[in-house]
């Protein structure tokens, strides 16, 4: 199961001394970002969130990066944390070879222009009072993408790409179901031509048949304007269609990290194997070897000990409590967190386990106990 | 019926126009069957009613229908975006509708456009220039000159020193070169005050600067509210802190001990009674801004939280434009709905100001004024006529925008949809 | 010019003005109706087939909105057969939560009102007539108060969102108890709690006790999911109407959810009625499939039927529209185009019209009525009308 590689820890290419790779547009280094939950007398946080836990990942242009985890797991706050609009607790990101991190206001104001967003909700995300024109031109103004006396040809061409009509232009957004009102979205984010378009969940909103025609959308546009996505969805059916790399995320973490046809055809962390078993196929023929995950998904304000999946894994071992798993190399561009493919860790674990053994028995009960509150 | 609409409204392409007579027959067969088939079933059943929506469904299977297959597939899913936004209200008229939907709002709304009128429009046709024209109407500080004889019987019984009683009535001839304290008449519709003037122009005149003080105030009062609770509620921090710390300050701040002492100070300056109205608008301002400021900040800081918020961030779009032109214009519903909630309070409070002497001072009307004639005893149970219609205008006043607000807050709330 | 095209999408005054007229005497007409004293003879009907749990028949549920009526659900015909799951499928606004709703009676009045149509529920509490036909209850002309019996008891709902459908004031254990002496007034505070923790048992929660003295804020999704589903069985229910129990869940979540209401269905022998968008939940789950789209039922069978050999293009264009996570093309998805109708202009042809590729040209007649393919597989399409019917 291991080779010779393997020793070569993921992590170590992500190295914060490095200069940037120059293969990748957007790069991320043991990017994290807690969120402080309380706070003492003076102001100082007791606790933190660990919405993002040292995620490194890098991504060439014109490609998509699919980030697929359940809720809570740290996707949509990884998505902003990378276009700053939470503050970035530590780690790098390298977008076309700056640092996004030490950046100043004004230039970062000037740098979000090659770096958009598409949000799930095509409801809350547009403003009310604005026509569709004004929301479409309203940063286009403002950072002179095009010659003023060019603005409205500019947005008109915009709107046509994105399947909207001309007419449309001095309506409101209320006037426009789910479908339109998204396809509004992708054109306000496109129209000052980014280079990198961050979409957060971008169709779950969306009703099955009017899915399909913003996925087509979103993929004409990437080849036509070569634009680099991160695509972040919980629906891994999308998300296979839809990207070239794939980065799960558990509770922070990220568990494993390959090409997509890769980790679909050989899931090695048993995280991701329960993630894809449990997708329904439409069809009622096929029965799938359903792996259901027992319990639920801990909170990640009190993440549990070692590796964050071991409360709910079936091949949790004593050393997965203990040790938190390092990226480890599988094969090309497939890299996974679990000790189940670590050699070094599945001698530890021998030598835990027979540790246990000699260990009382009242001692193991207090464990289960333990276990049963997390 | 039908028919005259769907030939009003422009076809879209001028083939279907050829096609429309013809194909708008067999529909209506076809509607005609239904109907009568849903008759049958239930008789009682009020009479469905063509629909206008009936009416666009006619145009639509008209325009789909060219005869060429494969075309018609193209142009339907052209033609479909352009049904799609199907005929609904626009939002103007969904709020209008909401309002005018209850019937105290509509009351509200009466009252306001009567007090307007009457002070505004009133005192062009009631003043000295009428009068002389066709014998009625008297300016806010004119005395009415006039005058008067005043005969007052005094009966008293005199005990003679034959010890018979007499009854005498002394009659005394007052000459009164004013025409004060008149009861109402023909001239006077509403009497005269101890001063001589016409209650009936004071009235109007008082409600004047009463509406006036309102919303110059009122607008005041927002403006300091909007930026200050805005910037409260952007920035955030500290500075929210710092801000709303402030709002408590101004919001313990025993109001009316302040405003008496505030009285004695303008007095001791010698502040001309024309130039205090401002110092009350200002006075008023400083006391009411808080409530406005929290208000707007509430609703920014929900308002922050919207993914448009967040994607004007991503746009990289200025501050001021965030707060301006993004935040602002969506606080407006409410902040409309607080103003004119505002007005009821701040005519209550001009009035009560008024009425302890701060405010406007004779010989200027003021309804506050008016009513404080009746702190003498004999005005109080003797001339009713003297301060009771300013109170009750006062009361009409309050309600009528109590009314509107309530009507407003209603119609504009998107919670309330259902 | 814009600015002109601008106001053609809104009603004019005249036109808002009648069909508030309209919607105020409609409204008012079937409150009336409502308030009106009902014998039982009004709403004991037959069943057609008695191993029927629920027929429906005909539905037709209005709402009488302010930009016109919205014909929500229009004449929606199907049956749930005893112990079956039944899987409901469609887009937003095709009608499904609302016939779920006219089967529980909960329509929001005065809006929203049945209009016609029948829901026949097979009651244990009917025996057969003289003629041995099963009498049932017609829900639509029940009165509430009857209907308070056999809402809640024999017919539950479980709704999409359990972060909301619990009463964040009340302990879990409290608001089960409330459920279990409503459906069984003579037990006692003791019995409850006993039952309460039963169902909760039965439910897969691991420390029952512990789950009943707490706060459903202290609970996660899935947890709340579970005792909404406990909710609902604790009236020993025969339908249970889930209407999309987990699209509120994540995927592991909902596998857990779906696999625990396949074994209740099996243990408890009661129908369940699928209400969802996810076709993959279907077909996991339903033994009978119904297709819905704007207010009609195009499409109906069984599992195999729909997914297998689906027949209506809008059903095919569903399918084809979503990509498999088992296969691996690169190709543009298929898409229908256009937009999910408003129901509040359909045309009086078939309304999938205008979206669907096979379009021809018997398709601008009326809509097409049903056409039986097997003695499950029924479809409203005239691809597949025999000539001269």
């Amino acid at each position: 199961m291991t080779n010779e590689k393997k020793e070569s820890e993921y992590k170590d290419s992500f190295d914060l001394n490095l200069p940037p790779n120059p293969n990748y547009i957007l790069e991320v280094r043991h990017l994290k970002k807690y969120f402080p939950l309380e706070t003492n007398v003076f102001g100082k946080p007791k606790a933190y969130l660990h919405a993002v836990d040292d995620i490194s990942f890098g991504i060439e242009k014109g490609k998509t990066i699919g980030i697929v985890g359940e809720s809570g797991c740290g996707k949509t706050t990884l998505g902003r944390t990378i276009l700053r609009l939470y503050d970035i607790t530590d780690g790098k990101v390298f977008f076309e070879g700056e640092d996004v991190a030490k950046m100043k206001t004004k230039e970062l104001r000037k740098k979000r222009v090659d770096m958009q967003l598409i949000f799930q909700d095509p409801y809350s995300s547009l403003p009310p009072r604005m026509t569709v024109g004004q929301i479409i031109s309203e940063a286009v103004k403002v950072h002179h993408i095009v010659p003023k006396e060019k603005v409205s040809e500019h947005v008109k061409e915009i709107m046509r790409k994105c399947g909207l009509r001309e007419q449309y232009f001095d309506r409101y957004p209320h006037e426009f179901s789910g479908g339109q009102r998204q396809r509004i979205c992708i054109a306000r984010a496109l129209a000052v031509n980014p280079k990198l378009v961050i979409c957060d969940e971008p169709v779950s909103a969306l009703d099955v048949s009017i899915q399909a025609q913003i996925i087509n959308l979103l993929k004409e546009l990437q080849k036509e304007m070569g634009l680099t996505y991160i695509f972040i969805s919980h629906d891994l059916s999308v998300v296979k269609y839809i990207t070239d790399k794939i980065a799960v995320m558990y509770l922070g973490n990220m568990m494993e990290i390959g090409n997509t046809k890769e980790i679909f055809s050989e899931p090695l962390h048993p995280y991701t194997q329960a993630l894809f078993s449990a997708v329904p196929v439409p069809d009622p023929d096929e029965k799938m070897n359903r792996i259901i995950l027992e319990g639920d998904i801990p909170s990640p304000a009190n993440p549990p000990s070692g590796c964050k999946f071991h409360t709910r894994c079936s091949k949790c071992m004593e050393v997965c409590k203990v040790e938190c798993p390092k990226f480890i190399h599988y094969k090309d561009d497939h890299y996974v967190a679990c000790h189940l493919y670590d050699e070094y860790m599945l001698m530890k674990n021998k030598e835990l386990e027979e540790q246990k053994k000699l260990q009382d028995l009242p001692l193991k009960e207090e464990s289960k106990k333990d276990e049963e509150k997390d | 019926m039908e028919e005259k609409k769907a030939t009003k409204k422009k076809s879209p392409t001028s083939k279907v126009k050829m096609n429309v007579v013809e194909k708008k027959k067999e529909v209506k067969v076809v509607e005609e069957k239904e109907y009568n088939a849903e008759i049958i079933e239930t008789n009682e059943k009020p009479t469905s009613f063509e629909n206008v929506n009936e009416v666009s469904n006619i145009e639509s299977t008209d325009d789909s229908d060219v005869t060429n297959l494969k075309k018609e597939n193209e142009e339907t899913s052209t033609n479909e975006e352009e049904k799609e936004t199907y005929k609904e209200m626009s939002p103007i008229r969904l709020i209008l509708r909401r309002f005018f939907r209850s019937k105290l709002s509509i009351v509200g709304l009466v009252i306001i456009v009567f007090l307007f009128v009457f002070s505004f429009l009133g005192p062009t046709m009631y003043n000295s220039k009428t009068r002389e024209q066709f014998g009625f109407g008297w300016d806010e500080t004119e005395v009415d000159r006039s005058p008067v004889v005043e005969i007052v019987e005094n009966p008293y019984t005199y005990t003679d020193p034959e010890g018979v009683e007499i009854e005498v009535i002394q009659q005394v001839e007052i000459h009164k070169s004013i025409n004060d304290k008149a009861a109402p008449s023909w001239i006077h519709p509403l009497g005269t005050d101890d001063k001589g003037m016409d209650v009936f122009a004071r009235l109007m005149y008082g409600g004047r600067i009463s509406l006036m003080i309102g919303f110059i105030v009122v607008i005041l009062e927002t403006v300091l509210g909007v930026i200050i609770g805005g910037i409260s509620g952007y920035f955030g921090k500290w500075v929210d802190q710092v801000i709303m710390r402030i709002v408590d300050i101004f919001n313990c701040i025993p109001t009316l001990p302040i405003l008496l002492i505030a009285s004695a100070v303008l007095d001791s300056w010698n502040v001309p009674g024309s130039m205090r109205i401002y110092y009350l608008m200002i006075i008023i301002t400083i006391f009411g801004w808080s409530g406005t400021a929290r208000m707007v900040r509430g609703q920014i800081l929900s308002l922050r939280e919207q993914e448009y918020m967040t994607a004007t961030e991503v746009m990289g779009l200025p501050t001021w434009r965030k707060i301006f032109k993004h935040l602002i214009p969506n606080v407006m519903p409410q902040l409309i709905v607080s103003m004119t909630l505002g007005l009821g309070s701040v005519i209550l409070y001009e009035s009560t100001l008024s009425y302890l002497g701060l405010g406007v001072q004779v010989p200027y009307a003021a309804w506050g004024t008016m009513i404080a004639t009746s702190n003498d005893p004999v005005v109080l149970s003797y001339h009713m006529n003297m301060w009771l219609p300013a109170g009750f205008m006062i009361v009409l006043a309050v309600l009528g925008f109590n009314f509107v607000g309530d009507g407003l807050r209603d119609a504009m709330d998107p919670k309330a949809k259902k | 010019m814009f600015k002109k095209k601008d106001k053609s999408g809104y009603l004019t005054i005249k036109e808002s003005r009648k069909i508030i007229k309209y919607n105020i005497k409609q409204m008012r007409y079937y409150e009336n109706e409502k308030k009106k004293k009902v014998d039982p003879s009004a709403y004991i009907t037959k069943m057609k087939d008695p191993n029927n749990l629920i027929e429906i028949d005909n539905l037709q549920t209005h709402f009488f909105t302010d930009n016109g009526t919205v014909k929500s659900v229009n004449g929606v015909s199907f049956n749930i057969p005893k112990n079956k799951i039944i899987g409901v499928v469609g887009e937003s606004g095709c009608g499904k939560s609302v016939t779920s709703l006219s089967i529980m009676q909960l329509v929001q009045a005065p809006q929203g009102q049945v209009v016609g149509g029948e829901i026949r529920f097979n009651s244990d509490d009917l025996s057969l007539d003289e003629e041995e036909n099963k009498l049932a209850y017609n829900i639509v002309k029940m009165p509430t108060k009857e209907m308070y019996k056999i809402r809640g008891k024999d017919i539950t709902m479980i709704f999409q969102e359990p972060m909301t459908s619990l009463n964040p004031v009340f302990t879990v254990g409290y608001q089960l108890d409330e459920v279990t002496f409503v459906h069984y007034p003579e037990k006692t505070k003791e019995e409850a709690k006993n039952h309460s923790i039963e169902m909760l048992k039965q439910v897969g929660i691991s420390m029952p006790e512990r789950v009943y003295k707490s706060y459903p804020h202290e609970l996660s999704g899935g947890m709340r999911q579970r005792v909404m589903i406990a909710m609902a069985l604790s009236g020993d229910p025969k339908l249970i109407i889930a209407d999309e129990p987990t699209t509120a869940l994540d995927v592991t979540i909902q596998a857990q959810i779906l696999d625990l209401l396949k074994n209740i269905q099996k243990r408890t022998k009661c129908s369940i009625m699928l209400i969802t968008h996810d076709l993959g939940v279907i077909a996991e789950m339903a033994d009978e499939v119904v297709v819905m789209y704007a207010g009609k039922v195009i499409e109906k069978g069984t599992v195999r039927e729909i997914f297998h050999d689906p027949k209506h293009p809008y059903t095919i264009g569903l399918q084809k529209s979503k990509p498999l996570i088992t296969s691996n093309t690169d190709e543009p998805l298929y898409s229908i185009p256009g937009q999910v109708p408003n129901p509040i202009n359909m045309p009086n042809t078939c309304f999938f019209k205008s979206r669907c590729n096979k379009c021809i040209k018997k398709c601008s007649n009326k809509y097409p009525s049903e056409v039986k393919l097997t003695d499950t597989h029924v479809v409203s399409c005239y691809l597949y009308e025999k000539e001269g019917e």
